[in-house]
């Protein structure tokens, strides 16, 4: 799987949790929190599901925004 | 035109100090005993009558579920016990309001805190007891303060009382997002914030810097010193302070930065013993229930410290010696969530624990053992939502085989 549909995957099950509809296009420009609607806790959940996927912890040094800034922490 | 008293962006409302007066005066006011207070507006009118009639009310959050209510209150007669009170004389103007909501009374008020033993405890404090670190003066008229906090929680009651015993603005910022609290501090031209450092991240990049700010206080987590200096980029012309509060004593510690001393007057009553944080019994609230009364003269806030300097005492906050999960702020206790999950039919064992998390600190987690091999994770979650608040609600759910345990049979934890 593409690291953006790993990142996509990531998104749709949390979202599913909260009982919104899974996203279908996911790009470097998708915003997280205004685009995706993850407010804080979704974020905090998605850092540890990716970290688990990926090994890396894309919060570490701050904040990312955009689906982009988290391809570029995990590449 | 009136002075403002609160805006609130979310709920796209705001009152001006001569709305307030009228409401207060247009009494009698019909109240729960145990408020639930579904706008930040009740809940701050709450508090007033509270000062103006010396009444005595509980609060409750707004997203407690009808069964969380249900477990902290069980007498039914007292869930649905009410009071009335009228504003007496009727309050003439802001300076009348001011000048009495200073002289305080004898009203009390009641909060439920996370207890260590399942369900959050009830405190219940003087309103003087909370009242004591406002500080008012002509130096403070003129503030403006964003509002981060759960209005029915401790840290929200001392941020509202700081503002409105000085008349001063209040916005809601409670749950808006980044780009909502970057506007509500520009538009209003807000001098004063006090949240949580999660709170602070979120307005993280500082690509945006809001010049009127001066005051801003940490409270409720340890603050991370990175932290700060991004926020300094933010707001470049502000001070940062730090303060340790807790439900059962209120404000008692503040600190320029990572290290805390005493605030003055208060050096007798407050010590550290093994290394934990300990208050003295007559700074505290009186508690709901007996088992949670402290032993003796002191009680143990379960905060554990590294001295810097013995006379005066200074010191840092390291971490909590007991279980409660921090999820940015807000005080999670596995046993309240273990219970719930529980009580399903068709699951066998639980743990649930703290997972360290960049954003909020600790992300809550669970492991489960099924009795029951067809129940789904889905059906988990809707128990759990249903039952808990958001923040409480483990995000990541482990199926496993067996959970284990320490060589004493406790949950292992960590």
């Amino acid at each position: 799987m593409s690291k953006i549909e790993t990142i996509k995957t990531v998104v749709n099950t949390i979202r599913e949790n909260k009982g919104l509809q899974p996203v279908e296009d996911v790009t470097e420009q998708t915003h997280l929190r205004d685009q995706l609607e993850l407010d804080s806790l979704d974020l905090a959940e998605f850092t540890v599901r990716i970290e688990k996927e990926t090994g890396v912890d894309i919060f570490a040094d701050g904040i990312v925004q955009t689906v982009g800034e988290v391809l570029e922490r995990i590449s | 035109m009136s002075k403002l008293f609160l805006a609130d962006a979310s709920e796209q409302v705001s009152y001006t100090y001569k709305e307030l007066i009228e409401d207060l005066n247009s009494g009698p006011h019909e109240l729960s005993c145990f408020f639930l207070g579904k706008k930040t507006y009740d809940v701050f009118r709450a508090y007033l009558l509270v000062l103006l009639c010396e009444i005595d009310i509980t609060l409750l959050d707004a997203d407690f579920s009808a069964e969380e209510i249900d477990a902290l209150i069980p007498d039914a007669d007292e869930r649905a016990r009410k009071l009335s009170c009228r504003v007496e004389p009727p309050i003439q103007g802001v300076a009348d309001l001011l000048e009495r909501v200073r002289r305080v009374g004898e009203g009390r008020i009641g909060f439920f805190t996370s207890g260590t033993t399942g369900l959050p405890k009830r405190v219940s404090h003087q309103i003087a007891t909370l009242a004591r670190s406002v500080k008012h003066s002509s130096r403070h008229a003129e503030s403006v303060w964003a509002f981060a906090y759960n209005p029915t929680h401790i840290a929200g009651c001392q941020v509202f009382m700081q503002a409105v015993m000085n008349g001063n603005a209040i916005v809601n910022v409670f749950g808006l997002d980044r780009k909502g609290i970057y506007n509500a501090l520009q538009d209003y031209g807000v001098t004063n914030i006090s949240a949580t450092p999660t709170f602070y991240r979120m307005l993280m990049p500082a690509d945006q810097s809001v010049g009127s700010v001066s005051r801003v206080t940490f409270g409720g987590e340890r603050m991370d010193p990175k932290l700060v200096e991004h926020l300094e980029r933010a707001f470049p012309s502000a001070k940062f302070l730090n303060v340790y509060a807790s439900t059962e004593a209120g404000t008692i510690l503040a600190a320029e930065g990572e290290v805390f001393s005493i605030k003055e007057g208060l050096e007798d009553l407050v010590r550290i013993s093994d290394d934990q944080l300990m208050v003295h019994r007559s700074l505290l609230g009186e508690f709901g229930d007996t088992t949670h009364t402290p032993v003796d003269d002191w009680y143990a806030t379960g905060d554990v410290v590294s001295i810097i300097s013995e006379n005066p005492l200074r010191f840092k906050i390291l971490h909590r010696s007991n279980e409660l999960i921090n999820v940015g702020g807000y005080k999670v206790n596995p046993a309240e969530v273990e219970a719930v999950l529980r009580a399903m039919d068709g699951v066998r064992e639980v743990r649930v624990f703290g997972k360290k998390n960049s954003i909020l600190g600790n992300l809550v987690c669970c492991d489960v053992v099924l009795g029951n091999p067809d129940l789904t994770e889905k059906a988990i979650r809707q128990h759990l939502a249903s039952n808990l608040q958001a923040f409480k609600v483990p995000r990541l759910i482990n199926f496993v085989g067996a959970i284990e345990t320490t060589r004493t049979g406790k949950l292992k934890r960590s």
